[in-house]
């Protein structure tokens, strides 16, 4: 186990747990083939939802007749009902070397929404999925589901270590290769992605799933307590800058910054996907509300 | 603007030095610190578009070096300590402290000093006071601290010597350049003639600063020389003493007492040729001291007088047997008392060429067949002889100017030339016809000069000086030997041959160290306080209407303040961030 992630005490703490109880997913409607849980889907079938009628055929259900129609009409009518099933969501941990520099590291906020989002999924049955990647994809979990999985997810997530340098569109390559059934697609990264936003884009050029980005952020993105003469190395790449931090730099670096968080959401709204800028230096619960407005997040 | 403490080529100078240092600083490699970051995704971003603008890679903080360069170079000229030149709209002033010998009466000194102290201290900061004794020096040069002035003047004291005001003005006219419009104030009360003043430029305006202060109850010795005697004795000099008294009426003219040697001289003979002038007849010419002294009174400078006699002793002359039928050449030199025939101890040589008489390293005075010779006087000068001043001497010294050539060459049917050589020793050889009759040479009027002109010059004996007054050139007697005169402290006084002017009263020694002659002050306008007749001083007073001046220190404090405003400047623009 990395020293600076959290431990499975540290993380999976009944406090924060309880607090998420009021959150939902959501799901406009869920594509068929799924396991039977609480989102509308395209599959008809056995539901509470009334859906529809449909003139009887040999092999339906007789329990499912319509007899007041038989006795209006004197036709043989069977009612159809909205069947509902799971939303697999599937976790995309940036575990790169960026999300463990600094203090606190950026890791920590990110496992606390990473179980928070799986939490509030396991409580509605639905199937979750957790995929660590910095330069390559790793799966931890591809699919669980269960409120009793909880814990055993969340032990996965204590045991993540810390990786190389951010290559999203490496990562997003081998999830497409694992043919996994749609549903949403969690982010959890500070994007800072070597190719920078052009990367992002190009990585989820075919991504199917619905999206969401967890944007880890921190103040010291947006304004740096930096001066002097400085060898900035990059802790991913390893690649240095020397910078003489003056007004005139630190204002061009926040033109840059801003233009990569512009990009960023431009991105966001182009594919309607949700993005929750995630201040690492912050409560995760507090600001997870934000994101769940009325305590339910629809995706 | 001037400096006092460097010059104007040293302050830009140090300016230039201090840009290049500061440039160098700013292009030293930097010492980055190494920070570990998420990412350098951005910072590459910020920091691409403006190494593009950039000069020089490393010179990229022109704020800073401005400023910094700002703050040293104003701490540079305040240590150069600036001083407002204020020529453009003031005089340049000069102030010239007289310090001779009548500055030493009463306490007129003190007060021109005080007078100068007050004065130099208002008086812009370009003013100079010169010190104008027996040497010129300048107390205080332009920009300097008043309070150096005072402490200057604690070890110095009038000198025994004549005023130099007058040379000295004259000297400012040439150096002072025409379009500088200047003053001189003079603190001292030695009158200045109307006639010098009147010569010097139209851009300076002499004024005097102290009152005339006019001489009373002084009398003083103002000339002491000596001459040939008037009687003819060869062994005596005729002294000339005269004392002089000051305009007040109730001033008593002193008489002079006269001792030789430290004794008084009974048996000489004195005769008053005027108020206060003597002549002292027939006194000895041994090489004693002769001390002229008057009462004491108001100032003591010009109340002795010292004058070294000359040594005159006969020159011994040998003659050559062969001539003693010359009885014109004999009669003449047994009548000169100057000369003493004899065979020891021989100073001079007369003999015919070729004859084996006397010493050969001995000057001497040869006759020559005319056939042997083509000039009718050759002068054989020793190696370290000036071969000018020997000619010179040959026709005016010897007497040769005073020879008939043209009625020597008719009967000599050939000219009549002097012709000057160069040998191991003084010889003057002169055709031995020119003893006959028939030239008429021997009973001419210049023959006997030149006998005894020509001896005294081969035996060159040594010259000695009629008159020594501070500030007259020395003379020496013509004819004679001139030693070197050296100072007290050991430094030759004649070394380019022109005559020597001592600048106050003392002692000058010979070569071996021995005294050679005493300087006195013999100065009449020191002695009276007054001009010459017909010459007179009209110089104003000095309005003491000081024109405004800003201390340098004053300028200099304005100049640490901006310096430190500036430094403020930075710490503040530091701490926002704008300059590194």
């Amino acid at each position: 186990m990395n020293d600076k992630a959290l431990t499975f005490n540290e993380l999976f703490d009944a406090d924060f747990l309880s607090s998420l109880q009021r959150f939902s997913l959501q799901a406009q409607r869920v594509v068929r083939g799924g396991r039977s849980a609480e989102h509308p889907s395209k599959a008809l079938g056995h539901g509470l939802e009334f859906k529809d009628f449909r003139p009887y055929s040999p092999g339906d259900d007789l329990r499912s007749i319509d007899w007041n129609i038989y006795q209006r009409l004197g036709k043989l009518f069977v009612k159809v009902f909205e069947e509902q099933q799971d939303l697999p969501l599937y976790l995309l941990m940036d575990v790169s070397a960026s999300a463990f520099l600094e203090q606190p590291p950026r890791i920590h906020a990110a496992l606390r929404a990473a179980l928070a989002l799986a939490s509030v999924s396991l409580n509605q049955h639905d199937s979750v999925g957790l995929f660590p990647f910095g330069s390559d994809l790793q799966i931890k979990v591809k699919s669980q589901a269960g409120k009793s999985s909880l814990a055993r997810f969340a032990q996965h997530l204590a045991d993540l270590e810390s990786g190389d340098q951010t290559d999203l569109g490496a990562a997003m390559r081998k999830f497409s290769g694992l043919s996994l059934r749609r549903g949403l697609l969690v982010i959890i990264s500070d994007f800072f992605d070597p190719g920078g936003v052009q990367a992002i884009t190009s990585a989820l050029k075919d991504c199917r799933h619905r999206l969401l980005f967890v944007q880890l952020v921190r103040q010291s993105d947006r304004d740096p307590d930096l001066q002097g003469e400085l060898r900035l190395r990059d802790c991913e790449t390893g690649a240095a800058t020397d910078v003489t931090v003056t007004p005139q730099v630190l204002r061009r670096y926040r033109q840059a910054y801003q233009r990569f968080n512009d990009a960023l959401a431009a991105e966001a709204r182009k594919r309607h996907a949700g993005l929750l800028r995630l201040d690492v230096e912050q409560d995760v619960v507090s600001q997870l509300s934000s994101l769940f407005a009325g305590g339910s997040l629809r995706v | 603007m001037s400096f006092a403490n460097l010059s104007a080529l040293g302050v830009v100078a140090g300016l230039l030095g201090l840009a290049g240092l500061l440039f160098l600083l700013q292009q030293l490699r930097i010492r980055y610190r190494e920070l570990p970051v998420v990412t350098n995704l951005f910072w590459q971003q910020a920091v691409a578009p403006a190494l593009a603008r950039w000069l020089w890679q490393r010179f990229r903080h022109p704020l800073a070096y401005l400023l910094i360069l700002a703050i040293c170079a104003l701490i540079w000229i305040s240590l150069a300590e600036p001083v407002l030149d204020s020529s453009e709209r003031d005089d340049r002033y000069v102030l010239l402290l007289d310090a001779s010998a009548g500055m030493a009466r009463d306490d007129r000194f003190e007060r021109a000093v005080r007078k100068l102290l007050g004065d130099a201290a208002k008086l812009p900061a370009s003013r100079k006071v010169v010190w104008v004794g027996a040497s010129t020096m300048i107390l205080l040069a332009p920009g300097e601290d008043p309070l150096l002035l005072g402490k200057r003047l604690e070890v110095l004291s009038p000198a025994a010597s004549p005023s130099r005001l007058e040379a000295q003005l004259q000297h400012l006219a040439v150096v002072i350049p025409a379009d500088q419009s200047t003053t001189v104030l003079i603190y001292g009360d030695t009158p200045v003639r109307q006639a010098v003043v009147d010569l010097l430029p139209s851009s300076m305006k002499v004024m005097r600063a102290t009152e005339l202060d006019m001489v009373s109850g002084n009398s003083g010795i103002t000339a002491l020389g000596i001459a040939e005697a008037a009687s003819g004795a060869w062994g005596a000099v005729d002294v000339f003493v005269q004392v002089e008294k000051d305009a007040d009426q109730k001033t008593i003219l002193a008489t002079p007492e006269i001792t030789l040697d430290g004794e008084r001289p009974d048996d000489i003979r004195t005769t008053a040729v005027g108020s206060g002038k003597t002549t002292l007849h027939d006194v000895p010419a041994n090489g004693g001291m002769l001390v002229v002294t008057i009462p004491d009174d108001g100032l003591s400078l010009d109340n002795t007088a010292r004058l070294r006699l000359p040594h005159r002793s006969a020159i011994q002359v040998q003659l050559s047997p062969s001539l003693d039928a010359e009885t014109a050449l004999v009669s003449l030199l047994a009548l000169d008392p100057g000369i003493r025939i004899t065979n020891d101890d021989v100073d001079v040589v007369i003999r015919r060429r070729g004859e084996e008489v006397g010493d050969p390293g001995i000057p001497a005075l040869e006759f020559v067949p005319m056939a042997a010779q083509d000039a009718a006087f050759i002068l054989f000068a020793a190696e370290d002889d000036d071969a000018l001043a020997v000619q010179a001497e040959a026709l005016q010294s010897l007497g040769l100017n005073q020879i008939d050539s043209s009625a020597l060459a008719s009967i000599a049917r050939q000219p009549i030339s002097v012709s000057i050589e160069t040998g191991e020793l003084r010889i003057v050889s002169v055709w031995q016809e020119l003893l006959g009759v028939d030239y008429n040479f021997i009973r001419s009027r210049s023959f006997p000069l030149f006998i005894t002109k020509s001896v005294r010059w081969l035996a060159q004996s040594e010259a000695w000086y009629p008159y020594a007054g501070a500030g007259h050139a020395l003379e020496p007697s013509v004819g004679g030997k001139r030693t070197s005169l050296f100072s007290q402290d050991g430094n030759e006084l004649d070394t380019i041959g022109v005559p020597v002017v001592p600048a106050q009263v003392g002692q000058l020694l010979n070569g071996a160290g021995a005294p050679a002659l005493f300087v006195s002050l013999l100065d009449t306008l020191t002695t009276t306080g007054k001009l010459p007749l017909g010459e007179a001083e009209l110089l104003t007073m000095f309005d003491e209407v000081f024109p405004p001046q800003l201390s340098p220190h004053t300028l200099v404090t304005w100049l640490l303040l901006l310096a430190l405003l500036l430094l403020t400047l930075e710490w503040y623009l530091y701490q926002l961030g704008r300059i590194p």
